[in-house]
């Protein structure tokens, strides 16, 4: 497996940090999608390669705050894929909401090839982000 | 098929009746730009004398689209800390906006026009980091724009417009495609050329012409590509819309050109939606609603 390679934003400003270590089972996920606890898969590095969080380091409520701070979007975690964090999020949803999401997102691509990969992950998004748009909709008016 | 002989997109630009001149303060910014010998003081000066820019450029460095650690309090600093190119084009940006006035209203909901156009700069300019552009405020400005020519063509023949517009309503065919069928040309090649009549840079110039057609581009193919791919995701977001009804349909070398991993996708559709209301406030308000 090649060690890979993921990205951090800040904002305004593109950052790229490297793995520094490969754990036996990680995955890329969103900070968005980070709850305390989750362990961290590999080092987290500001725009000047700083250091702010080593491999192994415990989320907790202050280290969200930082990261958001930072602008820092993906981090590497410890046991989660973003494909789990997708499945937990479908699962978290409605199942007649969801159908109805993905009934308005498709005739939107009905003219672009869904099988290419980019217009796949785009797909995938469109459909989850329609689904909890209508949750929160939802939600707001119970 | 074609109504041949008709007009072309320059002469549609330039012959029949005015089309908006670009405010007199983006020419001063941008002689200031090339002048070497102009400082980073001169020109906040030049931008300090229009209020309403000065307050939308301020209310922009202040917002989401930054996310700046301090507050930024004068224009100079904002020069400063977002860059000298970068504000010009920023500049560029708001001083359009408020050029399109007095479009027929049952064409084109012209806030639902600028939203979209807002989501594709936004997405663009995401695109732009991720692949550690320099200048992600250009990227901004082409998506900002790339709809530009159908605000032209909704001014200068609204009953071709309208026709076009209906047809894809029966059809569901691309509005794109039944312009160039009706008009002979469409709206990105008319962006393109009032860009040109502007006299502003090829790569923007290009960017807009061929955002359905990257690959035709010849200067500045990345930029054009940039646009084609984000075009794409803003009206996947469908906030707004400029009066297509789906998605364009991807150029798959447009997408490789760009060197990206699908991964980007889900971080830039997040940050595209946590600083959209941002970004339509610092350039939808009355600028009276953002000075202090």
């Amino acid at each position: 497996m090649s060690c890979a390679v993921f990205s951090c934003i800040l904002i305004g400003l593109g950052v790229s940090c490297h793995l520094s270590y490969l754990p036996a089972f990680m995955g890329t996920i969103n900070v968005s999608d980070l709850q305390t606890d989750m362990e961290l898969a590999s080092d987290v590095k500001n725009m000047n390669d700083q250091l702010l969080f080593p491999v192994g380091t415990r989320i907790n409520e202050k280290h969200l705050r930082t990261l958001k701070a930072w602008g820092i979007v993906e981090v590497d975690v410890v046991g989660v894929s973003r494909e789990d964090v997708t499945q937990r999020a479908i699962a978290a949803l409605d199942p007649e909401i969801l159908a109805a999401a993905e009934a308005h997102v498709v005739p939107l691509f009905r003219y672009t090839d869904r099988r290419h990969p980019l217009i796949s992950e785009l797909f995938r998004l469109c459909v989850l982000r329609k689904a909890r748009a209508s949750f929160h909709e939802k939600s707001r008016k119970n | 098929m074609k109504k041949a002989g008709k007009t072309d997109p320059q002469k549609l630009i330039c012959e029949s009746g005015v089309v908006p001149s670009l405010p007199i303060i983006y020419a001063r910014i941008n002689k200031a730009v090339n002048d070497p010998t102009s400082s980073m003081t001169s020109i906040g000066e030049i931008i300090s004398k229009d209020m309403g820019l000065s307050a939308r450029l301020l209310r922009m460095a202040n917002s989401a689209f930054y996310n700046f650690p301090s507050r930024i309090d004068t224009i100079s600093q904002a020069v400063i800390v977002i860059g000298i190119e970068q504000i010009r084009d920023l500049a560029l940006g708001t001083s359009v906006i408020e050029l399109f006035e007095g479009i027929p209203r049952h064409l084109v909901s012209m806030e639902s026009f600028w939203r979209h156009s807002m989501t594709c700069g936004l997405t663009a300019r995401m695109l732009a980091v991720h692949r550690r552009e320099i200048n992600v405020e250009r990227y901004f400005v082409a998506g900002l724009l790339h709809d530009i020519g159908r605000l032209i063509i909704y001014m200068k023949i609204p009953g071709q417009a309208s026709e076009a517009l209906s047809r894809c309503k029966t059809t569901g065919e691309f509005l794109y495609q039944a312009e160039r069928e009706i008009m002979g040309f469409h709206h990105a090649e008319v962006g393109g050329a009032l860009m040109q009549y502007w006299k502003l840079p090829a790569t923007l110039t290009e960017a807009v012409a061929f955002h359905h057609h990257p690959l035709d581009s010849n200067h500045s193919s990345v930029d054009a590509s940039t646009i084609h791919v984000a075009d794409i995701i803003a009206n996947a977001m469908e906030l707004g819309s400029s009066g297509e009804r789906c998605i364009p349909s991807l150029v798959p070398e447009a997408w490789e050109q760009l060197g990206l991993s699908t991964s980007v996708l889900e971080p830039t559709l997040n940050e595209v939606d946590r600083q959209f209301h941002d970004i339509i406030e610092v350039f939808l308000e009355p600028v009276s609603k953002l000075l202090p």
